[in-house]
């Protein structure tokens, strides 16, 4: 089993995780502003509560993506596999979480914004680790 | 025979005295007319006594019941109730009769709750907000009686991609039943549909005697105001629908109401 792998790739993988999921739940969320009023006279609730949760994270990728386009001589670097696995399962789970928020109200009788609003206690720390893991591979200098 | 021309003069005068009597005394139409205004009296009297008797309850029953919001706030759609439903031929029904009649009818088409308030010379029935469909009918229990939003329920993939992106509005209804003697209008005031919600707690179980005891005369009239509120999503807020796209009769008969009050 390798023990490293190449920044670029674990970046790319990831990108690609977060660009899914976050289209995913951006359209979900979109198409419920756009077709009903879902949410009533509380849309501006739901954008608040959405638009933090994902586009941090996908802004620092998309930087990251446009400094390394703007890079392309430099050698590519290698990172523990460890973290990269840890990395990718918590962001999995944070956007698994976020999806479910979403897909979890027309099962229950539950306000959806009431719903976004309890799932705070949850994400919040969850978003911190995983920032701070994602910093491995966005923000980190790895292993020549 | 000295006494015959005394007994021609009183002959005569005992004729022209007869004659002057029965000139003097009412003719026949004059006896008809003087009975009718007698008892055109009479009737004004008594009509004047019950005028006070209905002033007198309206009175007591003012101060006794709460108050329905009078003139009546603007509804989504209104009916008569035809006198024939209410008061059967030959019967001569009091307002507390009346009352029952309906609380049948309302329990009969599947209401629990109700509450009587006071309106000017009469009273007015409240039936409890309850959940309807688009087309009148009431949600099915246990939504019917929810006054809170009631989303779809999911049953199948379909529903669920239906109530993932699309919100189906809830309608809610309260039905006020108007029995008074005096015409009315409509007032500029929208009833929100909290209070429509709270009115029939804030009402009277019953009615007092003073107005229940009342007779349902020919000056009563009973009109259904139906208010209907429609809540977009769960997020919006619920408004009086003016008009309702069902009419007022169709209310009551998709709600069962007008089959039992007609039996």
């Amino acid at each position: 089993m390798k023990t490293q792998i190449l920044m670029r790739t674990a970046r790319k993988r990831l990108a690609i995780l977060w660009f899914i999921f976050g289209g995913f739940l951006f359209l979900i969320l979109f198409l419920q502003t756009l077709l009903t009023s879902y949410y009533g006279d509380k849309v501006d609730q739901a954008w608040s509560w959405f638009l933090p949760t994902i586009f941090p994270t996908l802004s620092l990728i998309t930087a990251v993506f446009v400094n390394d386009a703007l890079d392309q001589d430099k050698p590519d670097k290698s990172v523990d596999n460890f973290f990269y696995i840890l990395t990718f399962a918590l962001s999995l789970v944070y956007l698994a979480a976020i999806s479910l928020v979403f897909l979890i109200c027309p099962l229950t009788q539950a306000n959806p914004i009431d719903l976004m609003k309890l799932s705070n206690f949850g994400l919040g720390p969850l978003q911190g680790i995983i920032v701070a893991s994602m910093g491995i591979f966005f923000l980190k200098k790895g292993n020549q | 025979m000295k006494n015959i021309p005394f007994l021609k003069i009183g002959f005569i005068v005992s004729v022209a005295l007869a004659i002057c009597i029965s000139s003097c005394a009412p003719s026949a139409k004059e006896r008809e007319t003087s009975a009718v205004n007698d008892s055109i009296r009479v009737a004004d009297s008594l009509a004047m006594i019950q005028a006070e008797q209905q002033r007198i309850a309206d009175s007591i029953a003012s101060r006794t019941m709460p108050h329905f919001p009078w003139p009546p706030p603007p509804a989504s759609a209104s009916v008569k109730i035809p006198r024939n439903f209410i008061v059967k031929p030959n019967e001569n029904n009091t307002l507390f009769q009346v009352a029952r009649e309906f609380e049948s009818a309302l329990t009969n088409a599947g209401y629990v709750s109700f509450s009587y308030f006071y309106v000017p010379s009469g009273f007015a029935m409240v039936s409890q907000l309850e959940q309807i469909n688009a087309d009148g009918t009431p949600k099915t229990d246990p939504d019917r009686w929810s006054v809170q939003y009631q989303k779809a329920r999911v049953f199948d993939l379909k529903s669920y991609i239906t109530a993932l992106f699309t919100s189906r509005p809830g309608y809610f209804r309260i039905i006020v039943f108007i029995f008074t003697s005096e015409p009315f209008s409509e007032s500029g005031y929208k009833m929100p549909k909290d209070t429509a919600a709270k009115l029939v707690h804030a009402g009277n179980s019953d009615l007092p005697p003073a107005i229940g005891n009342i007779k349902f005369s020919a000056k009563f009239n009973c009109t259904t105001k139906i208010y209907e509120f429609e809540q977009k999503s769960m997020n919006s807020a619920a408004v009086l629908q003016i008009p309702s796209l069902v009419d007022g009769k169709q209310h009551l008969v998709k709600s069962k109401i007008w089959e039992e009050i007609a039996k």
